[in-house]
């Protein structure tokens, strides 16, 4: 019986964040050390190994040193590219390790007779057959799917093992139903694994022609959604494999990376200022040490500014209480304020008279000239008068009395100034 | 804003250097530190002087004197301006600077020039001489160096800067102009109102005095009429007085009549009791009269014999008596003798023996006889005394008779006497009850007088108090007539005070209608003008910012925008991404987002700017060919007639409607056209 692990979305260098990498490497290591332990004849890891294709080095060259020793201990690494891997430019991290003889990108194909045609990598130990399909960015893969040549793949025999790292249309999780997927008719069929990636929600499916289509889901977590889901309690780790000449165990270990905790705050009929105040008080209650914290804050304030809510004092006091990390989602979080005022203008002026039109109605004086029309014409020329900044040379006493005079005028209050009381 | 011609003499790496620009996208490209960026620096120099920047900043070194000569266009008119630097003495100072017009050549001093230039861009900012200016740095040309700055500016300080840049900051300013022109409307209408505060208490103290007058009137008239009363009453006890006076002379006369009729009854009552007494004493003697009158009357006439036949009747009788009385004696002789013999039993004269019966008999016989005999004798006695008596009352009789006639002479005398006192007694009595009947009369009357008198008395008090009460009722009537023309005249003086007072009160009253619309309609419509401006603004500004930021960055997870205060956001997943944490092509794309958002703003809301000119210095730094193809895209969004762009990424050269090229040699920068 041989035993083969199945890992995905690993995304090395995710994460900027100092302890966000750390836990994200370590992670990554005690995976490797899990694989080590037991015993797995190889490794497969289904794309987005890392977040980008040329990441950072310190962080390559810790997971480097883990590779070579699992290489060393003779277990391979078998690779595609996932979405994030792909460069532009066209030469990646992946590329690199695999010239350094640290993995191999199984991904291996040739255009004939304009089919895409796949060649297995057959792995020395156990010989399963692997093969797959990398993945570009925004499902730009799709055509070579359409393009694939199922027949030869399907009619190769032995252990065969495909690897991908897309969505299927058939499987895909309700939360990404808008994302580009392919079809899991466009896949060979009578593979004995289907080896996805890309989801980072683990999963199990199968259709006819298609047993054991596996997602392990993200390693550690690449956004924070995953993180959220972490939080939440979805499990991260990669699947264990067991097999000889048809899939015999699938086997899940979990690892766990972090603890969590999750916070979510209804802002909804609050104002900014009572919602800051009252998840400041609601968050100094939660235990955060050596948690990754998650702060949604969503609904429509009733009055106010989103950016009132003092989000950069949020997160900095649950660092300061040992969070590990905070990730703040406040996508949902809009205000009243601002969602529902109807601009009634494209330009200043025009929302400026139009405002001064419709704003002389709330007000019930008996002076004509502050009335109606000619009232909020007389609030447009005082606004031309007041708007006035300092001038040049002008010193504030000859600023204000230009503001005093000016303004009297346009009111026409200056007769009544020079009353004299007596 | 059309860019012409820039001379640049002296300046910094260059030392004479003239570059013809033209309309359409213009790049700058050289190496780093060629002088590319100078060319930018030049053109703002000679548009706003030096700013914030030294002059040995710009001076060529070992120069004394340098120049920027900037030819632009705006609607067709051509304008040239000129600054100079000097050095003087290891002081660089910009010296008076020309702008040549269409009207013809002013020499201006540096900060006038900036002024002037201000005014012909139309750029509405304060023309501080030490900074740069602001709408030009934001829709116009931003250094490479401040490009990525405004993401990671404090949020209070971006939001102030691009309040000014959107002239949101105007309302502000307006708002506290307004509240500068409301601080003294509120003064002048204080004065005002300090002035006519008192009309209510003036007004009360009308109401007051004019209460005050309607009490007095009421009192007043309550004076009068208790006046009316009082003088009524007074007259009334004067003639009550009066009245009392006659009284009291009628009370003296009767008083004497009293005296008089006392007098007259005590007379009367002397003489009613004399009259009684003479009454009672004729009573008393008729009585006498009449009981003698009885006495005699009953002496009765047993006989009608008169004195003398009673008295022969007597004499007879007593010769009778005695004649039988002479019988009786001798039968006594006889029945003596016969009682011897019988006692003895013979005869003392015979001597002879006598049988006692017989002389028993003889002397029964003779008692027979001496008992008729002595029964003559005394009914000749009884008679005798009967005609003694008889005769005595015969005489007494006729004495009686006599005197009866003298009495009944006398009652009858008595009885016409008494009838003659009773008659006078009545008179008298009569006269009495008269007299006290017209006593009573007038006692009651002195009595009622007496009365009278005592109510005088009361009366005279009351007459007293009554005219104190009237006098001081007049003084009363004087002083309240005294305090309602008083009042009268405070009415008056309150009333113009009033009416002055209500100018006032207008005045203040305007003026606090003028406060109240600019407080609550002005300055209130101000923040929801400012509010709806922002809200315009960040909507564009987000649209754009979208737009821009969709073009340039590929991954469709992440999502940028901005929140109310133009913070940018990254999203991934709905999850805040750390800017600092983007990679360095997404931190350009994300500052040249922002950068063109913003200068597509500034343009918008600069109403009447007269600049569509845009100069990016060093647009693309970190940028993948990929993104190079899209900045390539948004260069031709943008349709601004010129775009002036420097590069050291000779990539970008195919954006390029004409290149430049930039080199440095020993020293000094030189600028080529590319072909």
């Amino acid at each position: 019986m041989y035993k083969f692990a199945h890992m995905s979305d690993i995304h090395l260098g995710a994460h900027r964040d100092q302890i966000l990498q750390e836990l994200e490497l370590t992670t990554f290591i005690k995976a490797m050390n899990k694989c080590v332990e037991h015993k797995v004849d190889f490794i497969i890891i289904s794309g987005d190994f890392f977040h980008i294709g040329i990441p950072e080095l310190s962080i390559v060259n810790k997971a480097l040193r883990k590779m070579v020793e699992v290489k060393e201990k003779g277990i391979p690494i078998y690779v595609i590219y996932g979405s994030h891997d792909y460069t532009p430019t066209g030469t990646s991290i992946i590329d690199l390790l695999e010239t350094a003889g640290i993995i191999t990108n199984i991904v291996k194909w040739q255009m004939k007779d304009k089919k895409l045609h796949l060649s297995f990598t057959t792995d020395k130990i156990t010989g399963a057959k692997i093969t797959g399909i990398l993945a570009r960015k925004n499902g730009l893969e799709s055509k070579y799917y359409e393009r694939l040549d199922k027949q030869n793949l399907e009619q190769t025999d032995g252990f065969k093992i495909f690897m991908f790292h897309s969505g299927i249309t058939e499987f895909k999780p309700t939360y990404l139903t808008e994302m580009d997927s392919i079809p899991i008719s466009c896949f060979p069929k009578g593979f004995n694994y289907y080896a996805g990636g890309h989801i980072h929600e683990k999963g199990k499916f199968k259709l006819p022609g298609y047993k054991n289509v596996i997602f392990p889901g993200t390693l550690f977590t690449g956004y924070g959604r995953d993180i959220e889901a972490t939080v939440k309690g979805e499990t991260r780790g990669f699947y264990l494999v067991s097999f000889d000449d048809a899939v015999k165990k699938i086997e899940f270990i979990e690892l766990k990376s972090f603890d969590g905790k999750y916070f979510e705050f209804d802002a909804n009929g609050k104002n900014s200022v009572q919602a800051f105040k009252d998840i400041q008080e609601k968050l100094k209650t939660l235990d955060v040490t050596d948690k990754v914290v998650i702060l949604k804050i969503r609904g429509e304030l009733s009055g106010g500014k989103t950016a009132d809510i003092n989000f950069t004092e949020l997160k900095s006091n649950l660092l300061e209480k040992g969070a590990l990390h905070v990730y703040l989602n406040r996508y949902s979080l809009t205000s009243k304020d601002y969602s529902s005022i109807q601009v009634i203008g494209n330009d200043t002026s025009t929302i400026e008279r139009k405002m001064f039109k419709e704003n002389i109605g709330t007000i019930k004086l008996s002076q004509k000239h502050l009335k109606g029309e000619a009232g909020s014409k007389l609030a447009t020329e005082l606004l031309e008068v007041l708007r006035q900044e300092v001038k040049v040379g002008e010193s504030k006493r000859e600023y204000l009395n230009k503001i005093q005079s000016n303004g009297r005028l346009v009111l026409k209050l200056n007769e009544i100034f020079e009353e004299e009381i007596n | 804003m059309i860019l012409k011609k820039l001379i640049l003499q002296n300046i910094r790496s260059y030392r004479n250097q003239t570059i013809e620009l033209s309309l359409g996208k213009t790049l700058f490209e050289g190496d780093i530190g060629s002088g590319k960026s100078t060319i930018l620096m030049a053109i703002e120099f000679a548009l706003f002087g030096l700013g914030s920047e030294k002059g040995a900043s710009l001076l060529r070194t070992n120069e004394s004197q340098g120049k920027v000569s900037l030819t632009f266009e705006i609607d067709g008119n051509e304008y040239t301006v000129i600054r100079e630097l000097e050095k003087n003495k290891n002081k660089i100072r910009q010296i008076e600077g020309t702008l040549k017009n269409p009207n013809g050549v002013q020499h201006l001093p540096p900060s006038e020039l900036k002024e002037t230039i201000l005014e012909i861009l139309n750029f509405n900012e304060p023309s501080d001489p030490k900074a740069q200016s602001v709408i030009y740095r934001y829709a116009i040309f931003t250094p490479q160096e401040e490009m990525k700055t405004i993401l990671f500016l404090k949020s209070d300080l971006r939001l102030q800067t691009l309040r000014k840049a959107f002239r949101i900051e105007d309302y502000k300013v307006a708002a506290e102009n307004a509240k500068e022109i409301t601080s003294t409307i509120k003064m002048k209408a204080k004065e005002f109102e300090i002035r006519s505060s008192d009309i209510q208490y003036l007004q009360n103290e009308i109401d007051d005095f004019t209460k005050r007058i309607a009490s007095n009137q009421e009192k007043l008239e309550q004076l009068r009429k208790t006046e009316q009363e009082k003088q009524t009453l007074f007259e009334e006890i004067n003639r009550k007085k009066d009245e009392l006076h006659a009284t009291e002379l009628k009370l003296s006369k009767y008083s004497t009549e009293v005296s008089f009729l006392e007098k007259t009854i005590e007379d009367k009552k002397n003489d009613l009791k004399t009259s009684q007494e003479e009454i009672e004493r004729l009573e008393k003697k008729r009585k006498n009269l009449e009981s003698e009158i009885k006495e005699l009357e009953m002496i009765a006439t047993r006989t009608e014999k008169n004195q003398k036949d009673l008295e022969t009747e007597i004499i007879q009788l007593e010769e009778k008596v005695q004649d039988f009385r002479k019988i009786e004696t001798e039968i006594d002789t006889k029945i003596k003798d016969y009682k011897i013999l019988e006692e003895n039993r013979n005869c003392p004269t015979c001597d002879r023996p006598a049988d006692p019966k017989e002389y028993a008999e003889h002397i029964r016989k003779k008692k027979n006889q001496k008992e008729k005999a002595s029964k003559n004798v005394e009914e000749c006695v009884s008679l005798l005394t009967k005609t003694k008596k008889l005769l005595v009352k015969r005489r007494d009789y006729d004495l009686a008779q006599n005197q009866l006639k003298e009495k009944l002479k006398q009652i009858n005398e008595n009885i016409d006497e008494i009838k003659k006192q009773k008659h006078s007694m009545l008179t008298v009595k009569k006269q009495i009850a008269d007299s006290q009947k017209k006593l009573r009369e007038i006692k009651t009357k002195i009595q009622n007088i007496k009365e009278e008198e005592k109510k005088l008395e009361n009366l005279q008090t009351e007459f007293n108090n009554v005219e104190q009460e009237l006098r001081e009722i007049r003084n009363n009537i004087s002083s309240t007539r005294t305090t309602i023309a008083g009042l009268q005249e405070d009415i008056k003086k309150n009333e113009e005070n009033i009416k002055k007072k209500k100018d006032y009160k207008r005045c203040a009253e305007i003026l606090n209608e003028h406060q109240i619309w600019v407080e609550d309609y002005f300055v209130e419509t101000l923040k929801a003008i400012e509010k709806h401006v922002m809200l315009n603004i960040h909507q564009d500004f987000n649209t754009y910012f979208q737009k821009w930021f969709s073009f340039l960055v590929d991954d469709p997870g992440k999502e940028a925008r901005i929140d109310e205060e133009f913070t940018p956001i990254v999203e991934q997943d709905g999850y805040d991404q750390n800017i600092y944490y983007l990679s360095g092509g997404e931190k350009t794309s994300v500052a040249l987002a922002y950068r063109l958002a913003l200068n597509s703003i500034v343009q918008k809301v600069s109403t009447g700017m007269k600049s569509n000119l845009l100069i990016l210095d060093e647009p693309t730094d970190g940028f993948s060919k990929h993104q190079l193809g899209k900045v390539r895209d948004i260069l031709d969004e943008l349709q601004s007639p010129q775009i002036v762009f420097v590069s050291h990424d000779k990539e970008v050269e195919s954006f390029a409607d004409q290149i430049f090229r930039v080199t440095k040699t020993q020293g000094e920068s030189k600028v080529t056209r590319g072909a």
